[in-house]
């Protein structure tokens, strides 16, 4: 399998909201909700066709073109696979790693600490922008009646009054921008420290199984060489000699209760069948654990590259946010600028 | 208090006192001369002299305060009227832009704290990235120095239009009590061309009736009514006028001061805006000159999505009107 760091899929409900996940009711606030859902299902479908790998994915190109794609996934029976490996996880030591993942799953916790107070801030910093524009509203009314009681100065504040009302209509649209602007890429970037943090565990699971494959070579090695010491001559001759825990001589005329079992059994009790066990389970083991580095050592090198290009993808997408955010606040205070100019405007055209 | 709180007061007290010095009526007070030339001691002595007329003043004022009696005219002067509904009408109004002022004053403290945060949240990011490092922390300074704009704007904003709003506020007050003072002058006019009337009267129906000491009594009477009218009148008259000159030279200065004091809050927010958009306009250059190269499959799918948007960058064309 090949290692990537999944696009993350938008939220299917917002907290505060109604709650219902299938999100089918059509009140104003909810379908504002669909909207801004599609938007975020189309960019994770572009970041998917887009990625060098997944484009290329069996299951993708499924979903676009097979309209039973769900069935054909279910049939994989991916979901058991999942269980297990959420089974696996809780199995997880810290003894030692790659302190290259580590710092992946550091960077990850960091992103989603600070892109969490990101979000949180910039709605307080929002809600005070948003109340400082609409108390102009109230400007806008004082202004317009006060310019019905004067003469000379009653055009420049008529055009004052409605300045403050346009001036405290333009944060509605500014909002609106800022959630496509600011808002959504955030969110998505948050999420996608989930999946930065799901390489991390499948790194760590790969991990746990090759050392418990070089902990169960070393068993078997062990178990190899108590069986080689126990069938040298020496030994057959000390009657009464405690074995070393493992299974008592055969052989010879010795009486043994296990002896008589493994031949009903049908396990070679001899010497010589205990010492082909034991290679042949040792050989299995050395290839298991070859084979678990191999798939390490496979695992790493792809996770990095698709790291490396992740975070060359973060980087662009960073700076596409940022210059989207800025342009908007460039354009909200030009915007501010030129209304507040026209007041001063009006009251320069006078004597 | 700040040093430009007393600067500004300075200021205001200047303005007030030569306000003085060109009024029609005050410009003649020897209240004003005395203040104008004596030295603090001697001034304090000539206040303690006048305490005694002080005393009348305060009487005066009292039954003016009393009395309202603008709507006990019998015949309303339309003219004052009108002014009198001006005065309090830009009363109130005066005291709600006060009160809106207030409020927004209020709310830009709470967006400056807001923005600091913002500003430090931004500099964790900067924190934890590598090649946006730069970037994000300059624009985690722009924040910083947007929300400083804002505390800015509204130190401008309480030492130009709160105070010129506030001093608006009492004069419109100031001008109708004044009115009401014309008023009652026009009240004795008429109370006292009652009692003529009256006296007139009684001073017929004396002579009629023949009782010759009570005539001469009642025309004696009669007599000091007549001055009191004719006074009563003459009072009227000049105040009428001196008013009148008075309300169309303060009209004249409030439409001059009006003037500047609105250009001079509306260069308050253009100023903010001005500078904010080049702390961004900053940002956004140091960004772009930062040397990330974009990789072939990023996800400028956000750039996609933001095609939609009405406006561009440069935004010369303002298509939409505000009107």
């Amino acid at each position: 399998t090949l290692q990537v760091v999944v696009p993350p899929l938008p939220e299917k409900a917002i907290k505060g909201s109604s709650g219902l996940l299938n999100k089918i009711t059509f009140s104003g606030e909810d379908s504002d909700f669909l909207i801004k859902r599609q938007h975020a299902l189309e960019i994770f479908l572009v970041r998917l066709s887009r990625h060098p790998v997944l484009c290329q994915s069996y299951w993708f190109h499924q979903f676009l073109e097979n309209i039973g794609w769900r069935e054909a996934v279910q049939r994989t029976g991916y979901l058991q696979k999942s269980d297990m490996l959420l089974k696996t996880l809780s199995l997880l030591s810290k003894q030692k790693g790659d302190q290259r993942f580590h710092d992946v799953r550091e960077y990850a916790e960091e992103l989603e600490a600070v892109f969490k107070s990101l979000l949180e801030i910039r709605e307080k910093v929002n809600e005070s922008v948003k109340a400082v524009y609409k108390i102009h509203t109230n400007y806008g009314r004082v202004f317009s009646e006060w310019s019905e009681i004067e003469d000379t100065i009653g055009t420049a504040l008529q055009v004052t009054g409605g300045s403050m009302d346009s001036y405290a209509d333009s944060v509605e649209m500014y909002l609106d921008e800022e959630e496509s602007r600011y808002y959504m890429p955030l969110k998505e970037y948050l999420a996608y420290c989930e999946s930065l943090r799901g390489m991390v565990k499948r790194h760590d699971i790969l991990e746990k199984r090759l050392e418990r494959a070089e902990s169960a070579l070393s068993t078997k090695s062990e178990t190899k060489a108590t069986v080689q010491r126990e069938g040298l001559p020496s030994g057959v001759e000390q009657a009464g000699a405690p074995p070393t825990g493992t299974t008592p001589t055969g052989g010879g005329g010795r009486f043994s209760l296990r002896a008589i079992s493994n031949r009903l059994r049908g396990v070679d009790g001899s010497y010589e069948g205990r010492l082909a066990v034991a290679s042949r389970e040792l050989l299995e083991a050395e290839e298991t654990v070859r084979i678990t580095q191999k798939e390490l050592q496979l695992f790493t090198t792809e996770a990095l590259e698709e790291l490396k290009r992740f975070h060359e993808q973060k980087t662009a997408d960073f700076k596409s946010i940022l210059i989207n955010f800025i342009q908007l606040q460039m354009h909200v205070h030009r915007k501010g600028k030129d209304t507040w100019e026209r007041v001063k405007q009006g009251f320069s055209t006078m004597q | 208090m700040s040093e430009t709180f007393l600067e500004e007061r300075q200021r205001a007290l200047d303005k007030f006192l030569r306000r003085l010095t060109v009024h029609p009526y005050f410009s003649f007070s020897i209240d004003l001369k005395t203040f104008l030339t004596a030295t603090p001691e001697e001034f304090a002595g000539y206040v303690q002299e006048s305490q005694g007329r002080q005393k009348l003043m305060d009487r005066l004022s009292s039954s003016v305060r009393q009395a309202q009696t603008s709507f006990m005219l019998k015949d309303v002067d339309p003219e004052f009227a009108k002014q009198l509904t001006y005065f309090s009408e830009l009363g109130d109004k005066m005291s709600v832009l006060e009160r809106i002022g207030a409020r927004l004053h209020n709310e830009r403290e709470v967006l400056q704290t807001a923005q600091d945060d913002f500003s430090v949240a931004l500099f964790h990011w900067a924190a934890n990235e590598q090649v946006m490092t730069q970037p994000l922390q300059k624009l985690a300074n722009c924040v910083e120095h947007c929300s400083h704009h804002v505390k800015k704007l509204n130190e401008a904003n309480t030492y130009s239009m709160m105070v010129a709003v506030k001093e608006y506020q009492l004069y419109s007050s100031s001008a109708v009590a004044a009115i009401r003072r014309r008023d009652t002058l026009q009240l004795e006019v008429e109370r006292s061309g009652l009692d003529r009337e009256r006296k007139k009267r009684h001073h017929d129906e004396a002579t009629a009736s023949g009782k010759v000491q009570k005539v001469m009594k009642l025309a004696d009477d009669l007599e000091k009514v007549e001055l009191a009218a004719e006074k009563a009148q003459d009072q009227l008259s000049r105040a009428n006028e001196e008013l009148r000159v008075d309300v169309e030279k303060w009209h004249e200065a409030k439409n001059k001061e009006v003037c500047q004091f609105m250009r001079q809050f509306a260069s308050n927010h253009v100023d903010y805006h001005q500078k904010c958009f080049d702390e961004w306009e900053s940002a956004l250059k140091q960004l772009r000159s930062a040397s990330v190269s974009p990789s072939p499959a990023t996800a400028a799918a956000q750039n996609d999505h933001l095609a939609a948007l009405t406006f561009s960058s440069r935004d010369s064309d303002e298509t939409q009107s505000d009107t």
